[in-house]
């Protein structure tokens, strides 16, 4: 019993916290929702821990502790390769912002460099 | 008093003559402004030829929302005091924009959406949305109480006290829809709708196409309303 209360107070708090933290803008929505599934499935398994043990057995675990393990696995799997996804797609977005940075630089420099002349050319 | 149409568009150039030149004939008062979304077709030829036409360039893709919410930045660095939220796919015609502004002026409201729904106009809906909508309709009505027939539609009018803030919240949800004008309502704000017509879209694909992309939009939604309903309760981003 201290154990089911234990892991579920673990769930309540981990829910809490990613709350606080969107409602801090610390994390958009979107990125939350992800997290947020995981923290719900650890509730779920807090509050019914039998449901972990006919999983196992449904997929033909002897010891169903290891199911646990490898669910959190492959949660993090998920998790470490969504990450990677956004890293590339960030990294692509940003390089493509600094190259259009540059080209303006060049455009706003050769505005200034006519704008020069045509002063020039009005003061003769 | 000024007002701005904003136009997100992505890979439209075959739509937004059309869309300019309905705007021109039915709605001359309104400025344009198109937000294009880093097309990869000849959009941005297509708005060059049009010099009264203002136009965003996009660097890279920012999706529907965020084109969107640029735009709303503009609206507010250029100080016009309306904006309408106008698809550049053809679906908007102006001449219904222009009603919901007048209306929005006579009855100094915040925010006018036009409505597929308060009456059959002859749209074409797809299973998902007609399912989808009604759902959500229920979901704002429980919430707060108001009924919005049309919560997904993208033609809006919107003063300038709610798109100020708008311009500004930090992560701009993905689909502002249902979440967004549930929070609006919450913060105190003014909704009021009208019936408009909408024509059916003529070239290009729809965004919620397919079977996954509506199944990722409900439960994506789903979750935003959540948020905004806790938010709520625990009451801090309320209006005076």
């Amino acid at each position: 019993m201290e154990t089911r209360i234990f892991f579920i107070a673990v769930a309540v708090i981990l829910i809490l916290y990613i709350y606080r933290n969107v409602r801090k803008n610390q994390i958009s929505q979107d990125e939350s929702i992800l997290w947020m599934i995981g923290a719900i499935i650890i509730l779920i398994f807090g509050i019914w821990p039998e449901l972990i043990i006919k999983l196992a057995d449904v997929v033909g675990i002897d010891y169903a502790p290891s199911l646990l393990f490898l669910l959190g696995c492959v949660f993090l799997f998920v998790f470490c390769f969504r990450n990677s996804q956004m890293l590339s797609d960030l990294k692509e977005k940003n390089k493509e912002l600094i190259q259009d940075a540059a080209l303006l630089d060049k455009r706003i420099r050769d505005l200034e460099k006519e704008m020069k002349q045509m002063r020039k050319e009005k003061d003769d | 008093m000024s007002v701005l149409m904003i136009i997100p568009a992505h890979n439209e150039a075959q739509n937004l003559p059309i869309v300019f030149d309905d705007i021109r004939k039915n709605f001359p008062e309104a400025d344009i402004l198109v937000v294009n979304d880093c097309s990869t077709d000849d959009t941005i030829d297509v708005i060059k030829q049009h010099p009264d036409v203002a136009y965003l360039n996009l660097p890279v893709n920012l999706g529907y929302s965020f084109a969107i919410q640029s735009g709303l930045k503009y609206a507010v660095q250029e100080g016009y005091d309306h904006l309408i939220q106008f698809d550049g796919d053809g679906q908007h015609l102006a001449a219904e924009a222009k009603k919901m502004y007048v209306y929005a002026m006579e009855k100094d409201v915040d925010i006018v959406i036009g409505s597929r729904f308060l009456e059959t106009t002859g749209y074409h809906h797809s299973f998902f949305r007609r399912v989808g909508t009604g759902l959500f309709r229920k979901i704002i009505k429980m919430l707060t109480g108001q009924t919005i027939s049309d919560p997904t539609s993208g033609l809006q009018v919107i003063k300038r006290s709610v798109f100020e803030p708008l311009s500004k919240i930090f992560a701009y949800p993905e689909f502002p829809d249902a979440n967004l004008l549930i929070q609006l309502i919450y913060q105190g704000y003014s909704i009021d709708e009208i019936a408009v017509k909408m024509k059916n879209r003529e070239f290009g694909e729809s965004m919620h196409g397919g079977i996954v992309k509506p199944v990722k939009y409900m439960f994506k939604m789903f979750y935003y309303i959540i948020m905004v309903y806790f938010n709520n309760i625990t009451g801090k981003k309320r209006r005076a």
